[in-house]
């Protein structure tokens, strides 16, 4: 087999007749040797996602179970990032954590992208009235600064006793929730900030969408469907869809680093998911301002931890820009 | 060239209605005991303060046609009416003018984004210029790849780590407790603004240094500056003259984009080194539940962007006139 210098390209017919797995393992092996930061954020990222996943198997002891007589102590056998002030073992803390990371994260950037997708890709694609009405109206979006925005949804949104439509309640949880079933339980804690980031993010989408949809539209073979009597839904769903997707993917996996770390803001605050739930955020506020002069890991894991995860997201997304879609370069 | 700054004139007021009709309208699907928790909380700190009067001034008894949910509608309206006339409404406690509040932080939030952003400025131009007029060296490396930490840093991380551990090995570097205003008090409010201020310009400048270095690489290609070049010009006159003058135009706008950026980090930075700015107030407004503060807040900062946005769309349009025409 040639050595292909392109990653994701179009498979010859010798490549098209072996098993799919290999062609995917010789994707991954040529996007590793040209974008090894790339796949660094790619590993970052399945991490992630393991750690969130298995966390009921992961975490060594309950996250809220004290242990007064070993509080703030170093990291040890027993406990791997030391303990805070009420003796809970930071590493379990932190494994939990994860949970509301990989949820808000991904729960944010599914929905702002179908978010932008609607919007964008009706405005890009009907054009004339309905194009400017909507674009007046993300300039409105867009005119408040991210955080403002951001912080007034999270607090009229959720509300202690459930907020607006019963978001951010979910069903009762008790100290622990059991092994298995944590997303159900996790999920609903983190709906008001889904719900808030992905509005928000789904402004800015929505512009880049748009842009998209207008360049695909002024395609020949966009024409020829027309001319063969394609319906709109038909030109939207089978000729432009497929052709934004890659945009949709990289605006996608560069949002996840920002919505990590306005997640992370916004718990740090204090406006987040609330305690005694972990969040990487959170804890970063309350061990690490509180208890970090004590105990120094208190502040240097968590802060660590969304660094490493948005480094790690942010290459992904500028690694799979340029593999996918070069013209984007120097977009952001 | 006028009908351009016209055009983008006439856009500038709808937006900010805009706003102010998504803030009042935010305001409506707030649950109905706001009223009952804020007189709750505020414990008879204020007594002309009953139920009524906050639902009054939330609007949230309005009802419009008969319908309660476009009550919002006639809320907006009276409060719009109050805006124009500086009147942004009172505190529910303490019947303190929300424009007072707003007049006077906002400088300390100004102050804080200029140090910031010509900091972010002084650090990442030289840097971006240098990086792409020796790309790929070992120092165009190294700028590349603190550019990405920067981006990725979380400035209440080192914020937070500042803080303690100066509080641990450096107690001078600690900010004062008590905020003086720069003219009063030049010393203590720079002792208290200076870290806030150089970690949000770490934040802004990974971005600015990585658009700087990509506007020069796309000028160091273009034929004029190869025919300077030719001319046997000096390295010097060539970067100077012919290149960074080009390069910079979208720089520019850049500052425009960050506005909102330097106003939004400095709502963490505000509530880490106690600083008296617009985004404490936010904060404060949102956890006290003074909601009229909050809208205030948002609606003048909004204002604010907009007509930024605008003076920066009319400076780039002047530098470059390829615009006007697109």
């Amino acid at each position: 087999m040639a050595i292909r210098e392109e990653a994701f390209a179009i498979p010859t017919e010798e490549e098209a007749q072996q098993p799919p797995w290999s062609r995917w393992l010789w994707g991954i092996a040529v996007f590793t040797r040209r974008k090894p930061l790339g796949a660094f954020g790619a590993v970052i990222l399945i991490l992630t996602l393991l750690v969130a996943v298995l966390s009921p198997e992961i975490a060594r002891f309950p996250y809220t179970e004290p242990h007064f007589s070993d509080s703030l102590s170093d990291p040890t056998s027993k406990y791997w990032f030391g303990t805070d002030n009420l003796g809970r073992d930071f590493f379990s803390r932190m494994v939990i954590g994860t949970q509301i990371t990989v949820l808000a994260g991904l729960g944010t950037v599914l929905l702002a992208a179908v978010l932008s997708l609607i919007v964008g890709g009706i405005s890009g694609y009907l054009g004339g009235r309905v194009d400017m009405i909507s674009q007046r109206l993300v300039d409105v979006w867009v005119a408040l600064p991210p955080i403002f925005l951001l912080l007034t949804f999270v607090a009229v949104l959720g509300r202690e006793g459930g907020g607006f439509l019963g978001l951010g309640r979910g069903p009762e949880v008790g100290l622990d929730p059991r092994r298995g079933d944590w997303i159900w339980y996790t999920f609903f804690r983190s709906t008001v900030v889904i719900v808030s980031l992905g509005l928000i993010f789904a402004g800015y989408g929505s512009r880049v969408i748009r842009g998209a949809v207008l360049a695909i539209k002024a395609n020949v073979y966009i024409e020829a469907a027309r001319a063969l009597g394609a319906s709109d839904t038909r030109i939207m769903l089978r000729y432009i869809l497929p052709n934004i997707m890659p945009v949709v993917i990289i605006l996608a996996t560069l949002n996840l680093g920002t919505a990590v770390l306005a997640e992370a803001t916004i718990s740090f605050l204090g406006f987040g998911i609330q305690a005694p739930f972990p969040t990487w955020g959170q804890m970063l506020a309350v061990d690490g301002r509180v208890n970090g002069p004590e105990q120094q890991y208190l502040m240097i894991v968590p802060g660590a931890a969304i660094f490493i995860c948005v480094y790690g997201f942010n290459m992904l997304g500028d690694a799979l820009r340029d593999v996918l879609d070069p013209r984007l370069r120097g977009s952001r | 060239m006028r009908q351009y700054i016209l055009r983008r004139a006439l856009l500038i007021l709808p937006t900010i209605l805009g706003v102010t009709l998504l803030i009042s309208a935010l305001l409506q699907i707030l649950p109905g005991n706001v009223a009952d928790i804020i007189v709750a909380e505020s414990g008879g700190l204020n007594p002309a303060l009953t139920k009524e009067q906050i639902e009054d001034d939330l609007g949230l008894n309005e009802s419009l046609f008969g319908i309660d949910a476009l009550g919002f509608l006639v809320q907006w309206g009276q409060w719009l009416g109050g805006i124009v006339q500086g009147d942004f409404g009172e505190y529910f406690r303490s019947d303190r003018p929300v424009i007072d509040e707003l007049l006077s932080r906002a400088p300390v939030t100004l102050q804080l984004s200029a140090m910031a952003l010509v900091l972010s400025l002084l650090i990442a131009l030289p840097i971006g210029v240098l990086s792409a007029i020796r790309q790929d060296t070992p120092a165009d490396y190294a700028a590349r790849s603190s550019a990405i930490f920067m981006l990725a840093l979380p400035s209440f991380w080192l914020a937070t780590m500042f803080i303690v551990l100066a509080g641990q090995y450096a107690n001078e570097l600690l900010p004062p407790f008590i905020y003086h205003d720069l003219w009063e008090d030049p010393e203590s409010n720079l002792r208290q603004t200076w870290a806030p201020a150089v970690i949000l310009a770490f934040g802004l400048a990974g971005g600015v240094m990585r658009l700087t270095r990509g506007q020069m690489l796309e000028v160091l290609r273009q034929d004029y500056v190869r025919t300077a070049w030719a001319k046997g010009l000096r390295e010097r006159t060539v970067i100077t003259r012919h290149a960074i003058k080009n390069a910079f135009i979208p720089v520019v706008t850049l500052i425009g984009v960050q506005v909102p950026l330097l106003v939004s980090g400095s709502v963490v930075l505000e509530y880490i080194f106690s600083i008296p700015g617009l985004g404490q107030m936010l904060l404060e407004g949102l956890s006290q539940r003074e909601y009229l503060a909050v809208l205030g807040v948002n609606v003048f900062v909004a204002t604010v962007i907009v007509i930024t946005n605008f003076a920066v769309d009319i400076t780039y349009s002047f530098l470059d006139p390829r615009i006007r025409y697109a």
